[in-house]
């Protein structure tokens, strides 16, 4: 008796050991530009602008086997471009993103639910302007395990490619448009996020 | 108000011209653009079978290097720019809808200026010769 509760406890504990070893946490540093990009995108009649940025840091922590998930990102404000360097400047300003005051553009999730294949809808809080909103989003999680070709890729560890796009109005997080920019800039605008996180 | 007349009819040829030729150069343009999507190729993208990170979405261009121009297209046949390349070299890329928004200012002026004018014309018509008329009774009037 004192035997078989004995392999049923190891038993339990070798379970609960491969079910937290399953989920692995993936890491995007910024080290390497080329590894992480967001974007954001303003279009009217006038033109289509886009805002590019290679400085994005987060970690997501994922389980390839149950596919549960979540993670938090990090988007650095002033280093956002659009092409224009005067627009930067203006973007920067306290009229528009007030980089000085707020950083970052952050999203965390609080919720992560699988759909099918690589694809997941992915509930969180987006910090952005001093504002916080909760909002829904849909995302690609493809997993990857450490092989030669990652490593000659530049990756350590196992490889996490996460894509999401999704929109946001800027008046909802407290960005007025002046009047005298609204034929070039759209409130709502499209936010598209590439990060290639790794365990190493 | 002679002068005054010229400088309106000389608007109005100016703003007619300015009309027409709007047409022809937006066709111009029109007809250099194509339908491409810019991306930037990654390690990271390669790895996983991309050919690279999506740029906004497709839209039309006039591309000022076709060296800029990636073999590759889209799973649409949409054409791809190749990012990278367009940032070293600071390639110019001049988007069709911004090229037809100004088209479109201008016609708007065009035709605005070209009515002033020609009203303006009209006005000025009228009251000369309301004067000539007047002239004429006054010299016509029994003294």
């Amino acid at each position: 008796m004192k035997f078989t509760h004995a392999v049923a406890g190891l038993s339990l504990i070798a379970l609960a050991f491969q079910a937290s070893a399953a989920e692995q946490t993936f890491k995007v540093t910024g080290e390497k530009p080329t590894h992480q990009i967001a974007t954001v995108e303003s279009a009217t009649d006038f033109e289509t602008f886009v805002g590019r940025t290679s400085k994005v840091t987060g970690s997501v922590k994922f389980d390839p086997a149950t596919r549960k998930a979540s993670g938090t990102f990090t988007v650095d404000v002033s280093s956002i471009k659009t092409g224009i360097d005067l627009r930067d400047e203006h973007m920067r300003s306290p009229m528009w993103l007030n980089a000085e005051k707020h950083k970052t553009i952050t999203f965390k999730s609080t919720k992560i639910k699988y759909e099918k294949g690589d694809n997941y809808t992915i509930t969180g809080k987006l910090t952005l302007h001093g504002a916080t909103k909760e909002i829904k989003v849909k995302a690609v999680l493809k997993h990857l395990a450490e092989s030669s070709k990652s490593t000659a890729a530049g990756f350590k560890g196992d490889v996490l490619q996460v894509k999401s796009t999704f929109n946001f109005k800027m008046s909802d997080y407290g960005i007025k448009i002046p009047d005298m920019a609204a034929a070039k800039v759209n409130d709502s605008v499209k936010i598209n996020i590439t990060a290639y996180a790794q365990t190493g | 108000m002679r002068y005054l007349r010229w400088l309106l009819v000389a608007a109005a040829f100016g703003s007619g011209f300015l009309l027409l030729l709007s047409f022809p150069m937006e066709s111009t343009y029109a007809s250099k653009a194509d339908l491409y999507q810019r991306v930037m190729p990654s390690e990271g993208a390669s790895l996983f079978g991309d050919v690279g990170e999506l740029v906004g979405e497709p839209q039309q261009y006039i591309v000022g290097d076709p060296a800029a121009i990636l073999a590759d297209t889209t799973d649409e046949g949409v054409k791809l720019l190749d990012q990278n390349y367009i940032d070293e070299q600071n390639v110019s890329l001049v988007q069709l809808q911004t090229v037809r928004f100004i088209a479109s200012q201008v016609r708007m002026a065009g035709i605005g200026a070209l009515l002033f004018s020609l009203l303006s014309l009209g006005v000025i018509a009228g009251i000369m010769r309301r004067r000539a008329l007047a002239a004429m009774a006054a010299h016509q009037a029994p003294v």
